[in-house]
């Protein structure tokens, strides 16, 4: 009862909030709403005594991501983004991708319903929170999914490689 | 603001009296001041910050340099027209409940100096609660203030406060506007002055083979070679006299000029006093200037030390020096109308000054970012009151994050109009006013004043009072030197070096105040020798002095010299070349920390210097760690020349008996006419020097500070020219802080040691 | 929800909650004037002695002053997120605190019946500390994390130079050397085999050594990062006063200026729990194997607990009477070239270590 509650109360704060990243002209208010967004689903891991995943959520996207955006939108002169147009003022487009989306998903859940059984509330949670999660993400990471991991890591070095490439040409030129 | 009646609301005048007392016991308790530091007074509030004194006592120790979080805007020296509009800006964004404490009586009424340019009391613009009186106030007078403004806090009623705007009010002060009128005219100057000679010695001699179409008087005066040149060619004279070998003058000391009103066909000279440092030659090279069309050629392609002296002269005279890239006004305000020191311009007329202006850099960064079609680079305002900027000079910055891509500097914040000051006293009088030029080593200042108008007597004074010179200007050079190292270090964030520093400093203060009754601004100095002769307990004061200083030295010196973080922060930052340094004009130990042994006390000795032993201790690089390496190793240099003048210290007369220069003494005033007389006289008049223009020069604690002395033989000075060691350093800082941080701009400053009342005069 | 559950999940954390904030706002109170009577005494002063007796009621004088003070919002400001920036910086420096263990499970309350309502309440141990997460150790990275925001957010909408410098300068720093700080307690993790701060202090309790004596490098990186992170000398960049007039809080008067101060302090006492509780065995009374000084069991765990923070506390303190600080660029190049490669080394030699030698699993 409690969990489904805050359940919902996260839910909408998340929806809300990711609605007012997109809907206002400046970028500080959205990067702040964005903030609000990764709490609130961080939130949503905690009712799922997914406590690791809560936590790294807040580490990885509000203490880095989110500061390393903001500080970005700083350093960029700002005015000039008030006063550009933006993108989000094709509202009959993006409602219609959005329906068709919508759609899309409340098909595939109707339709597969049946292969993936929900799993009673009752019976899986005190289960993960005995064993610890951290380990059991660990465990799985190593050994299920060691190749999609691996391939991640690749995958974020070579960003970073290309990243300080970028970055160093440009003092190069200077 | 609402006053509750006692009688008639009793019950709530209970709950109200208890909360209000217990608000303002806590405001009174947590007065956070903004130190709004300008001159000598910043130097007492930070004696009364420092150990002896200790602020903290009374919870006010937190200095917010943030308007919005401070309490009490202490106003602490003067504040003149330029400074007017800042003071202006930081009072309006304080937040309620603020008070004001006017420290010292330059901001209660203008102090001694009313002038053009100098605001006769902050109370023109900002209200005030507590004044200050002294010049400056001691630190306990600092503390009975803070005490004061408690009892006041105590009292008062109120638990809210509103906002009260203030209109500006210009006072003039009453200035004797017309005093040149009642000098003797200078005409006799006037023909000292064009009178030829013939003038022997190498560098008369070479000049004359190599420009003979050019000189137009030559005069030797007191051993100072002067020559007046035309100035149609000035600039070839000025280019050989420099790269020719034969005259070398690398080193341009001063530019400045002089006004002879009518009495000339010619009104103004203009004068070079330029300095060899391989042939210890000097020279002074004038020029005259006409009224109708006052310009010459420029020297700043030639030297780059004629920067701003030459946009000195221009602000001051209006010369406009032909080719000079920047002439634009420099120590007033840039809504001054007029050039005050232009003989008639009345000493006392102020121009209301309202405006702040954005420096050429601005400009040139809109320029350049537009020709690259980059963004434009963020402007950055330092100072006056920023803390680094030590409250009166003004950086603006184009800068690239934290990088520095260009820089001007704005100075004239402390512009108090010494020179026409000096103008309009007497001879005696002007030394209070030297006092005020370097505050930080107040002495050295008097003894160079009264060395240029003995140097006009063309007399010596007695050893003894050589001596007393010697001794307690070497104090006044580590006094100096400790303020410098442990405000540059505060800079840097290392706190405690200041109070270390300030502690023997203190002491250094109580031997002064045992001479002369003056902790900072002593005036203890008189032309012929010093004021009185010195305490019976003398001796024994300075040999205790030469014992408890070393220790604090040795701390400071545990504390930083191999501090990695210290050398950091001050390794290579703003390192300069010797040969720039002398273009620039650097002269102290900020050319010493270059690799050039320039020191006035070897080079020119006078006073003895010669045989004591001591050495001077040059850096390499000229950055900001070998200027603290050479600072504090200055500070033991000068503990042994004291050692060695206090053992040989002589006995006789302290004033020199010249019947010209010193009151006759008592017994002779009582007795005899002829002593009386000549009593009234130099009471009545002053003193009066023979006709002649003479240049001296010392080797004060921030470098070579000169003072070309005018005498019309008039009781007051015709001109008097100072020669500030840092204004010649100062103005290289701009160009040398482009491509480093904001940080190193901090550390740079602190160590060059500008001070602002010998910057700004 | 039965009553031993209202007991143990409402009703016991309020009340922790209520003690720890009480004690938590005086100790950082008080905080302040240990700062300002410590430097005192190193430059050879007496710093406050007037309001109160020592100057004991200083901070109490300050912080009426504080709150009284005209609160201005520039004009040109972005009020709403001026507003909230002190608020986001502060609420994450207190609720840190909620997992931090300041003493072991020991507290007995014996069971009782509430006369009248004929209620049994059950005996129960509870702990001093709030709560004892599975991911402490995340949850304090997590929760202080959030804190950097607030800086950004204040010095950006001041809409002044100094503070948006400020605010970069803190942005830049705190988040390089949260990386290092992350990799700094790696090896602590590992030794411990648990994100619990309880357990981490009771696995140092089994290994028979505080984790300082075996991971001393861990400790001095977690100390530096540490004093990086909240913004305190030699490392005081972002405010710095020299440089940034006050850093991203130049614009900010009065009340929310010192919800900023409290964060920062606050952050300090932070950063000394956790170097306790990771490396400096917590609770724990040193030289438990000494018979002769046994004594020393005598003194509760929590008193050993402050003990050891207040030394943290004063290293602080020491720390920026003594030292200049470093510059921008300095400050970065030693976070990433020199403080992350060590951090780096020493987790894969102490994650070797554990694996050879069996760990303490």
């Amino acid at each position: 009862m409690l969990e489904t509650t805050l359940f919902y109360i996260f839910s909408f704060v998340a929806i809300v909030s990711a609605i007012l990243v997109i809907t206002q002209r400046n970028v500080v208010h959205s990067a702040i709403f964005l903030a609000a967004t990764l709490l609130a689903v961080a939130g949503i891991f905690l009712t799922l005594h997914a406590e690791f995943l809560a936590g790294v959520q807040v580490i990885v996207y509000v203490g880095g991501i989110l500061v390393l955006f903001v500080f970005v939108i700083m350093l960029i002169a700002l005015n000039r983004t008030e006063v550009e147009r933006q993108f989000n003022r094709q509202w009959t487009l993006a409602a219609i991708t959005a329906a068709v989306l919508v759609a899309e998903f409340a098909y595939v859940i109707f339709r597969g319903k049946e292969t993936f059984p929900l799993p009673s509330a009752t019976a899986a949670a005190p289960a993960i929170a005995v064993t610890g999660n951290s380990q059991l993400v660990g465990v799985s990471l190593y050994t299920n999914y060691l190749l999609p991991f691996e391939i991640a890591s690749i995958l974020l070095l070579v960003a970073i490689v290309g990243a300080v490439v970028l970055s160093k040409k440009k003092t190069a030129e200077d | 603001m609402k006053v509750i009646e006692p009688e008639t609301q009793e019950r709530e005048n209970f709950f109200t009296t208890t909360a209000s007392s217990l608000i303002n016991w806590a405001r009174k308790g947590s007065l956070w001041p903004y130190p709004f530091g300008t001159a000598c007074c910043a130097i007492e509030f930070m004696a009364t910050v420092s150990s002896h004194y200790d602020l903290a006592r009374f919870g006010s120790e937190v200095v917010r340099f943030a308007p919005k979080q401070s309490d009490v805007l202490m106003v602490l020296g003067t504040i003149n027209d330029k400074m007017g509009p800042v003071l202006k800006q930081i009072y309006d964004q304080m937040a309620e409940p603020r008070w004001v404490i006017s420290m010292g009586a330059c901001a209660t009424c203008g102090g001694f100096y009313r002038a053009y340019h100098v605001m006769q009391g902050i109370d023109e613009i900002v209200p005030v609660d507590v004044y200050i009186p002294g010049c400056p106030p001691t630190p306990e007078a600092v503390l009975d203030a803070v005490i004061k403004l408690q009892q006041q806090i105590e009292a008062d009623t109120r638990l809210s406060y509103e906002r009260h705007p203030r209109q500006t009010k210009l006072k003039t002060p009453e200035v004797n506007a017309t005093v040149h009128a009642l000098e003797p005219p200078p005409r006799a100057l006037v023909r000292f002055l064009d009178d030829n000679q013939e003038v022997k010695g190498p560098i008369a001699e070479a000049f004359k083979r190599r420009f003979p179409e050019e000189v137009v008087s030559m005069r030797e005066f007191r051993g100072d070679l002067s020559i007046t040149v035309k100035r149609e060619n000035i600039k070839q004279v000025l280019r050989t006299l420099k790269n020719d070998p034969e005259f070398d003058f690398k080193m341009l000391l001063d530019v400045t000029a002089v006004d002879y009103l009518s009495e000339r066909q010619s009104r103004y000279d203009v004068v070079y006093h330029m300095l060899s440092l391989s042939n210890k030659h000097r020279l002074r090279l004038k020029a005259a200037v006409p009224a109708d069309d006052p310009s010459i050629d420029t020297a700043v392609d030639i030297w780059k030390g004629a920067d701003w002296a030459e946009r000195e002269a221009f602000d001051m005279y209006g010369i406009r020096f032909k080719g000079h890239p920047d002439l634009r006004r420099i120590l007033t305000h840039s809504q001054f109308e007029g050039h005050p020191l232009r003989k008639d311009f009345p000493p006392g007329q102020r121009t209301m000054c309202t405006e702040t202006t954005d420096l050429p850099v601005v400009e040139r960064a809109r320029k350049y970012a537009e020709s690259m079609g980059i963004a434009h680079p963020t402007i950055l305002n330092v100072g006056p009151q920023h803390p680094a900027m030590h409250g009166t000079f003004r950086l603006q910055v184009a800068a690239d994050g934290e990088k520095i891509l260009d820089a001007d500097s704005e100075i004239g914040y402390l512009h108090r109009c010494f020179e026409k000051m000096s103008e309009t006293h007497t001879y005696w009088q002007v030394i209070p006013f030297t006092d005020r030029l370097n505050y930080m080593s107040s002495m050295m200042n008097g003894v160079t004043y009264a060395m240029s108008v003995e140097k006009m007597f063309g007399v010596d004074i007695p050893k003894r009072a050589q001596y007393i010179r010697v001794i307690l200007s070497e104090f006044s050079r580590i006094a100096d030197h400790l303020v410098c190292v442990g405000t540059n270090l505060v800079d840097l964030g290392a706190l405690s070096n200041f109070w270390y520093g300030f502690r023997p400093r203190e002491e250094i203060y109580d031997l002064l105040e045992s001479c002369c009754g003056g902790r900072l601004t002593v005036s203890y100095v008189r032309i012929g020798g010093v004021a009185q002769d010195i305490p019976a307990d003398f001796v024994q004061r300075v040999r205790k002095l030469l014992e408890t200083i070393p220790p604090y030295v040795d701390d400071i010196e545990k504390m930083n010299r191999h501090n990695k973080i210290f050398k950091l922060r001050s390794e290579g930052i703003t390192a300069i070349s010797a040969e720039d340094a002398i273009d620039w004009g650097f002269t102290g130990p900020t050319l010493r920390a270059c690799g050039v042994p320039y020191d006035i006390r070897k080079w020119f000795p006078n006073y003895d210097y010669d045989q004591f032993e001591f050495d001077i201790p040059v850096g390499e690089r000229g950055d900001v760690y070998d200027r603290y390496l050479v600072r504090m190793e200055e500070i033991r240099q000068s503990l042994r020349i004291i050692k060695q003048a206090i053992e040989n210290l002589p006995e006789g007369p302290f004033q020199i008996d010249d019947r010209r220069i010193s009151l006759p003494p008592k017994k002779g005033v009582y007795s005899n006419i002829e002593d009386l007389m000549n009593h009234f006289e130099l009471i009545q008049d002053g003193i009066l020097p023979p006709i002649g223009e003479v240049y001296s020069y010392w080797e004060a604690a921030n470098g070579e500070l000169g003072f070309y002395l005018v005498s019309n033989g008039a009781k007051r000075p015709y001109r008097l020219r100072c020669r500030g060691a840092c204004f010649y350093i100062f103005q290289a800082f701009n160009h040398m802080v482009k491509g480093l941080y904001m940080s190193d701009v901090v550390a740079a400053l602190g160590s060059l040691n500008i001070v602002a009342g010998e910057l700004e005069k | 929800m039965n009553l031993d559950s209202f007991i143990d999940w409402i009703l016991l954390p309020l009340i922790k909650i209520g003690i720890l904030f009480g004690l938590l706002s005086l100790v950082i109170a008080y905080l302040t004037l240990l700062e300002r009577k410590i430097i005192a005494f190193m430059q050879v002063r007496l710093g406050p002695m007037r309001v109160g007796p020592h100057g004991l009621l200083q901070p109490i004088a300050d912080g009426i002053k504080l709150m009284l003070k005209e609160d201005i919002v520039p004009s040109r400001a972005d009020k709403i997120v001026f507003t909230l920036a002190p608020v986001i910086t502060l609420i994450p420096a207190f609720i840190v605190f909620a997992v931090i263990p300041f003493g072991p499970r020991s507290i007995h309350i014996p069971g009782f019946t509430i006369p009248g309502l004929n209620v049994q309440v059950a005996e129960r141990t509870t702990g001093f500390f709030i709560t004892d997460l599975n991911i402490g150790l995340l949850y304090v990275l997590a929760v202080s994390s959030i804190g950097i925001l607030g800086i950004i957010l204040g010095g950006w909408a001041s809409n002044s130079k100094y503070p948006l410098l400020g605010a970069l300068r803190s942005a830049a720093q705190m988040v390089s050397y949260e990386v290092a700080l992350g990799f700094s307690i790696m090896g602590v993790l590992m030794m411990a085999g648990t994100l619990s701060l309880v357990e981490i202090v009771n696995a140092q309790k089994n290994a028979g050594a505080w984790y300082v004596f075996l991971q001393p490098v861990g400790f001095i990186l977690f100390f530096i990062c540490g004093v990086a992170e909240t913004n305190r000398a030699p490392f005081d960049l972002p405010e710095a006063e020299s440089e940034l007039v006050a850093g991203f809080h130049t614009e900010y008067s009065g009340f929310r200026f010192s919800l900023f101060f409290l964060a920062e302090y606050a952050a300090m006492i932070v950063v000394s729990s956790m170097a306790v509780t990771l490396f400096w065995g917590g609770w724990l009374r040193p030289f438990p194997n000494i018979a002769a000084l046994g004594f020393l069991g005598l003194v509760p765990g929590f008193l050993w607990f402050a003990l050891k923070v207040l030394v943290f506390l004063y290293f602080y303190l020491w720390f920026r009477a003594s030292w200049p600080r470093y510059r921008y660029d300095q400050l970065m190049k030693i976070g990433w070239q020199v403080l992350m490669p060590i951090a780096i080394a020493n987790v894969i030699v102490t994650a070797v270590l554990v694996l050879w030698l069996g760990g303490s699993r």
